[in-house]
């Protein structure tokens, strides 16, 4: 089969930015070995990268454990939760054709919340409480769409309104779990996994939430141009040959066990899933095509940068929630301020 | 006389239990334009709601080029019937070659994404209607008129026999109404069925072969616009004392245009 041959005239559908994605790859590949080094013990980088290139033996005891079993876990958790809350943001904008919405709009972050939270109050272990985490941010997620999908009409709309009526059902449960928590030991556990932190990751976690969230992105990266057919609306969406309820499905399910796997990992961490997907818009145009890779890698480097200050800024480590929040606030500020005047 | 390309036969359908259309049939040929005119709640777009499956027909029945309608997937009913809609606002910053394209929809399978030679129909639909330059330009960023041209690009990317048009001149300027009734004089010429619904009582003597005047969602007349748009039928349907105009322009055509007096 001979290569097709493009009758496209020069100059048209030319790809704006191609530095992009090649920079991003870079970055996605530099990033973490220069993060390796970030810590709380004073590793330095030869000692590092001895230990990589040449094995345990060249280097003193302690480098390999704290690589193998502290940093590396850490870092592709960072990159991990990054990219997937950005894929996930990315498809609930397109589907509910809004740039402001994040990967929560359905309630899948504070269901897991109170999950994790009962867990906790039942003092289950760190396997329970991810687990539980997991299963309430499905089930949450399940029940908007079994309300909003009752709706004839405008599905999108009636699934944004019991989102937000399930999202303030589980703040008000947690809000009732943290008041009868015992406030010595059970509120603070509660209250520090609501920050969100990456501190605690070790490789059991990781490969908890590993497998769903691969799956999910896999998933969203083969939906990536029917994601673009969404963003039409249901009736054009239906009129050039799409089912645009089994798209939708399909996606929310895939963003839906995204968020959740990156929240039994990290905890409550925002910004990431609204912002990177916003930029990587800008920056590579609307296409999702091109734009959810771009936003993947983007947000994975974002979250890794973000972790890399939150252990590195000050002696006591910084929730990693509290960071993307002072992060991302104001620049989303400044964004929507530079785009009014343009 | 050509043969009928579309049939349709005491169509009828609303939404949830109301009625709002009450059997309708018409039938059209290649390059038949049929304008839908009534006042508003007449249930002009519910037929086409219906045409296009959006509602369910609750009786009638949709034939096209032989095959009932009821029998083809979405997928294969986009091959049949396109859609231009009322333009939109459009959230993201899609170029018009991009929303073009999408129409491929329509030929492409679930996990499927465009492939180069759908990108290359979809510049071609944008060529037929002389839009070319904007192929990278973002379509939120355009005037009424284009949008209007690009939804009609992306309904020829779908390579259908039948465009259906909810009211494409609304909102649009005097200049820019002209431009859309051109494009879709080429399309019928093209042999394209044209059906475009309308609140311009004279829209129809510039484009259409066909009217169906409606009221009530019922057929008031069915013809050629020559035929059933008078001075009567007007009255009947506005309910307000119309007159139908002839004039011969400077370049010795025959205008009809619709006064209220």
């Amino acid at each position: 089969m001979s290569k097709h041959q493009t009758t496209l005239p020069a100059g048209v559908a030319r790809l704006r930015r191609p530095w992009l994605l090649p920079l991003l790859i870079a970055l996605s590949l530099l990033l973490p070995l220069l993060s390796l080094n970030i810590g709380f013990y004073g590793a330095t980088l030869q000692q590092i990268y001895a230990y990589l290139l040449h094995g345990a033996e060249a280097v003193e005891p302690n480098i390999p454990v704290i690589v193998r079993n502290i940093r590396v876990p850490r870092i592709a958790a960072a990159f991990l939760i990054g990219a997937g809350l950005a894929v996930a943001g990315a498809a609930y904008q397109g589907m509910f054709k809004n740039p402001l919405v994040s990967p929560d709009i359905l309630g899948v972050s504070q269901g897991a919340g109170l999950g994790a939270c009962l867990a906790l109050l039942l003092g289950w272990s760190s396997f329970g409480v991810q687990a539980a985490a997991f299963c309430f941010g499905v089930v949450t997620v399940f029940l908007t769409y079994l309300i909003g999908s009752r709706a004839k009409f405008g599905q999108a709309v009636s699934l944004v309104l019991a989102g937000t009526m399930l999202r303030e059902l589980c703040n008000a449960s947690i809000t009732v779990i943290k008041y009868v928590a015992d406030p010595n030991d059970v509120l603070p556990a509660i209250t520090y996994w609501l920050m969100g932190s990456l501190s605690k990751v070790d490789t059991s976690d990781l490969l908890f939430s590993l497998t769903p969230m691969a799956l999910g992105m896999l998933a969203l990266f083969l939906l990536r141009w029917r994601l673009n057919l969404l963003t039409l609306g249901d009736e054009e969406a239906m009129a050039i040959g799409v089912d645009p309820r089994k798209v939708r499905l399909a996606a929310i399910l895939a963003a839906t066990i995204i968020s959740a796997g990156a929240v039994c990992l990290g905890g409550l961490i925002g910004w990431v899933g609204l912002m990177v997907p916003h930029i990587a818009r800008g920056l590579a145009g609307a296409d999702y095509r091109r734009m959810l890779p771009v936003a993947a890698l983007m947000g994975g480097c974002f979250l890794l940068v973000m972790d890399d200050l939150a252990r590195s800024l000050m002696a006591l480590e910084i929730p990693i929630g509290v960071l993307t929040a002072l992060f991302g606030a104001p620049f989303f500020v400044m964004l929507i301020l530079r785009r009014g005047k343009a | 006389m050509a043969e009928l390309e579309l049939q349709v036969s005491d169509l009828r359908g609303g939404y949830g239990k109301k009625e709002v259309v009450h059997g309708l049939s018409f039938g059209l040929a290649a390059g038949d334009v049929l304008c839908l005119l009534g006042p508003n709640g007449c249930g002009k777009s519910t037929l086409l709601k219906l045409l296009l499956r959006f509602l369910p027909k609750t009786a009638g029945r949709i034939i096209c080029r032989g095959v009932d309608v009821d029998r083809l997937s979405r997928r294969q009913m986009a091959r049949y019937f396109a859609y231009i809609p009322q333009r939109d606002q459009a959230m993201f910053a899609y170029t018009a070659l991009e929303m073009v394209t999408m129409a491929r929809s329509a030929y492409l399978g679930n996990m499927q994404t465009p492939k180069p030679e759908d990108i290359e129909i979809a510049y071609d639909c944008l060529c037929q209607l002389k839009i070319q330059h904007l192929a990278d330009f973002p379509y939120f960023k355009m005037s009424g008129g284009q949008r209007q041209l690009v939804l009609i690009a992306r309904a020829l990317c779908q390579k259908t026999c039948i465009l259906m048009m909810d009211e494409p001149t609304a909102s649009l300027d005097f200049a820019n109404q002209q431009l859309i009734n051109d494009a879709i004089n080429e399309l019928a010429r093209a042999g394209k069925i044209v059906i475009v619904t309308t609140h311009n009582p004279a829209q129809p003597f510039a484009i259409a072969s066909q009217v169906l005047l409606m009221r009530e969602g019922q057929t008031l007349s069915l013809g050629p616009p020559q035929q059933v748009l008078t001075d009567e039928s007007l009255e009947q349907v506005y309910g307000i004392p119309m007159q139908v105009v002839t004039i011969t322009d400077r370049k010795q055509n025959q205008r009809s245009i619709c006064l209220s007096v």
